[in-house]
């Protein structure tokens, strides 16, 4: 495999792609090299969301069901504003903070979690993006105790007198160990040592003695006075978790089809480390085994993904008021909004006759020729200056492919030569080069 | 204009250099007769409020929960004794006395959810409450029994594709109308390199380029049927009119269409609801009418069943804003040629045993499902729905 193959391929699963000037900076170097870049123990929290303001919750109490309605609305804009904030992140953070991005989206469908409320949504991401590569523990401990979590899965529900198994369900099916691996009386025991942990107003975490159970609990064959600290320490203490944390990793990272010796491989770093995470990512995008042809461009990419790289390509904003939120509802993935507690399925859910004709047709918008005669406002991207990157005598059609899509010679050399066919005759100047390889269903895989 | 005579005529077809053998199954696969039953699904999004659609005439728990919505004798129609009709139904009164149109009341689930996401995907997969499945009832349906249909089987109205039509293997089509689709579907260049041949078969890619060549094919072969299928009956320029006409003209010009979805937003009324309410009930009645004497014109009624449903009911007493908030069991209706029995039978609510404020469930959702899969379409029900359901008998 060529080095910028590797570099692209690297690019696209660890981050969202490269920007020309970094494609050019780091295409004749080593994808360990790129990988380095990636690592950056300077990760910066996302500012606070300013939305409670001088809001009280007696004040919110004292709201007409009118004004609870418009607040409602108000926050559910504010939320969008963040998701927004994160978007832009993803799309223009330096090299540096790719990784964490990505890991951030990945953990967001892991412990997915619908949120209307801005401050959760500042807590939360916080919360995947200051453990997201540090320790599983600390990272599950946050998010159990995060307000986000606690409202979606009504654990303020769960309380001594009526457990709520929600959370407890959810923390063992998806969150950490996978099923298969508990019974229904641990689920229920599990609940009873999380009752009482709830949320103030301000979304930070609150245990309310009075609605915890105190009681000895058995949970995966271990009696005590557990709570729910005790529970995920136990569940831990399970090869099994890092098993199952070690597979979603390499399905979202790698490939759809498992590879069981690698993810065993996975799982023992994990589990051995007492479950730090960045060596498994270090691990995983320096092996061998993640160059693998077979995994070369053979994941569709998330919409957040693949429009995040679109504007990182393109380096053009892409203000919310074209259509953002649409441009997500329409393709399937709205952030802070997975369609259940168990994220996004991906893999060709992603894809329908409408989104897919969606997404081909979206970077056309930066050219003149789309042929929706209302979308007035065309993108603004900023072609000479993209164009005066490219080094000069370099085959362009070559440097599109390579920049832009993870592949190996053969089928590279196979969709330049149809390209030159479809495009023959017509104007083949950089932009229309550019565009034309982003609307071919190759530019949706990653 | 037949879709397979159609195609005959297009360039597309004419080069069968060009055409890729999955399609070239579709069109070359004999014309037969109409087998396929037609499965018109409408959701009512947002949780229609079942208490003041159907009014349990002379309830008294009715009329002391709801001081101001309860809905007295001049806005209901009297279908019998104990059950008056929302008056903006007015239209579809005859049917459902008649026994075209069938009501079933408290159908719901075990564990009821409030969360419209939450309950709408509960119904849209045909899972229970504590399992989340990523497929749809009809996407599975599709996944079982279709492994050479076209690839709008399945046809929603809409602008994005609902979860009940997502399998695993098969996807239904999703579309606004036949002219936008065809509009955005003729962009010359996308539709060169949609052509391309050589991908690896059963990989993702592979996946991709067969979407795009059948959206382009779908889009000829469905704007051409809307535009040779003039319909006789005017539809309502309503946002359910506009749907159902567009159902209405691709049964006319395509069999292998069985399955349309269709929705109508706007039933989440916590405030103000009489209005709402009466609003979208007309533009129901008034679609639906239409629909059926289009179709019983063609001598189609008897192969269609249109059923609609939402996904909770609301809470049996209002709220302080002329509303109601959201609640447990609710209607599912069911309008057909072909259903028999007393369309009434499970109609009456019972409001002396409320489960926390709201209808208990008498008919899980899935008994009905179980019913159109069998009964209507004549498909496996249990590899769909996982498992067996109590029957509810609805056809003769």
């Amino acid at each position: 495999m060529e080095g910028s193959t590797e570099i692209t391929h690297l690019s696209l699963r660890a981050g969202f792609g490269l920007t020309m000037d970094e494609f050019i900076h780091f295409r004749g170097r080593s994808p360990h090299q790129l990988f380095d870049a990636y690592w950056s123990e300077q990760i910066p929290p996302l500012p606070d969301s300013d939305f409670v303001g001088t809001l009280t919750e007696e004040k919110v109490r004292k709201l007409s069901s009118k004004e609870r309605l418009e607040l409602r609305k108000q926050a559910r804009k504010s939320t969008s504003e963040v998701a927004y904030a994160w978007f832009l992140r993803m799309a223009e953070s330096p090299v540096s903070a790719q990784l964490i991005e990505k890991v951030s989206l990945f953990w967001h469908g892991h412990f997915a979690c619908r949120i209307e409320n801005p401050i959760n949504a500042v807590n939360y991401l916080n919360a995947l993006r200051q453990h997201g590569l540090g320790n599983f523990r600390d990272l599950v401990l946050a998010i159990a105790r995060n307000g986000a979590m606690i409202n979606y899965l009504n654990n303020q529900q769960n309380r001594k007198d009526h457990p709520n198994e929600n959370f407890a369900r959810e923390l063992l099916e998806l969150f950490t160990i996978g099923r298969g691996h508990y019974t229904e009386q641990d689920v229920r025991e599990a609940a009873r040592a999380f009752t009482g942990w709830s949320a103030n107003f301000e979304g930070k975490f609150i245990f309310q003695r009075q609605h915890h159970d105190f009681g000895v609990k058995t949970f995966m064959g271990h009696s005590g006075n557990w709570d729910g600290e005790d529970i995920i320490d136990l569940i831990l203490e399970q090869r099994a978790s890092a098993r199952f944390i070690a597979s979603r990793i390499y399905h979202f990272f790698v490939n759809s089809d498992v590879d069981e010796p690698m993810v065993d491989q996975m799982a023992d770093l994990l589990f051995q480390s007492g479950y730090e995470l960045g060596p498994v990512f270090r691990f995983l995008f320096t092996a061998d085994h993640f160059y693998q042809p077979r995994h070369l461009g053979s994941q569709i990419k998330s919409p957040v993904a693949w429009l995040a790289g679109l504007s990182r390509a393109f380096q053009y904003r892409l203000p919310p008021e074209e259509g953002l939120g649409r441009f997500f509802r329409l393709t399937g993935q709205m952030l802070f909004n997975p369609p259940n507690v168990a994220g996004w399925p991906g893999g060709r859910a992603w894809v329908d006759n409408a989104s897919l004709q969606l997404r081909v047709s979206v970077p056309l918008m930066a050219l003149d020729l789309s042929n929706k005669r209302k979308e007035k406002q065309n993108w603004k991207v900023d072609w000479e200056t993209l164009m005066q990157k490219l080094p000069p005598g370099e085959d362009l059609s070559h440097f599109l492919a390579t920049w832009l899509l993870a592949q190996n010679g053969n089928d590279r050399q196979a969709l330049i030569s149809y390209l030159d066919q479809v495009l023959a005759g017509k104007d083949q100047s950089f932009k229309v080069r550019t565009v034309a390889f982003m609307a071919t269903p190759e530019y949706q895989m990653a | 204009m037949r879709r397979r005579q159609f195609l005959q005529h297009t360039t597309f077809a004419a080069s069968g250099m060009l055409m890729p053998g999955f399609i070239r199954q579709y069109v070359s696969s004999k014309a037969t007769s109409r087998q396929k039953k037609i499965l018109v699904i409408i959701q009512w999004s947002g949780g229609n409020d079942g208490l003041n659609t159907l009014i349990p005439v002379g309830q008294d728990p009715y009329y002391q929960s709801r001081p101001s919505l309860a809905l007295h004798e001049e806005e209901s129609i009297l279908l019998q004794k104990d059950l008056g009709l929302h008056a903006a139904l007015r239209p579809l009164a005859p049917d459902i006395l008649g026994g075209g149109i069938h009501i079933l009341n408290q159908v719901g689930y075990p564990n009821p959810d409030r969360s419209h996401f939450r309950s709408m995907d509960i119904w849209q997969s045909g899972s229970g409450s504590r399992e989340t499945w990523s497929t749809g009832w009809l996407g599975r349906y599709l996944d079982h029994q279709c492994t050479s249909c076209s690839p709008y089987t399945a046809l929603e109205t809409g602008d994005a594709l609902s979860l009940t039509l997502k399998g695993a293997d098969r996807q239904g089509f999703v579309m606004e109308n036949p002219d936008l689709l065809y509009r955005t579907a003729s962009n010359p260049f996308l539709r060169a390199l949609s052509r391309r041949k050589g991908i690896a078969e059963h990989s993702d890619l592979h996946y991709l380029y067969q979407v795009m060549q059948e959206t382009h094919l779908a889009a000829d072969v469905l704007h051409q049927a809307i535009e040779s299928h003039p319909l006789t009956e005017a539809f309502p320029a309503t946002a359910l009119g506009r749907q159902l006409e567009i159902i209405a003209r691709l049964i006319l010009s395509d069999e292998d269409i069985h399955i349309f979805y269709a929705s109508l937003d706007g039933f989440d009324t916590h405030a103000n609801q009489k209005q709402a309410q009466a609003n979208l009930f007309t533009q129901y009645a008034e679609a639906m009418q239409a629909f059926m004497t289009e179709l019983k014109r063609h001598q189609l009624w008897s192969d269609t069943l249109v059923m609609t449903f939402s996904e909770f009911g609301r809470r049996v007493a209002e709220n302080a804003s002329r509303g109601t908030d959201h609640g447990a069991a609710n209607q599912v209706w069911l309008a057909g040629g072909n259903l028999s029995g007393d369309p009434l039978r499970h109609a009456v609510p019972d409001l002396t045993r409320l489960v926390d404020g709201d209808l208990d469930y008498r008919i899980d959702f899935r008994s009905i499902y179980q019913e159109l899969l069998t009964g209507w379409l004549h498909a496996d029900s249990s590899a769909i729905l996982g498992e067996s359901f109590m029957p509810v008998p609805l056809f003769g």
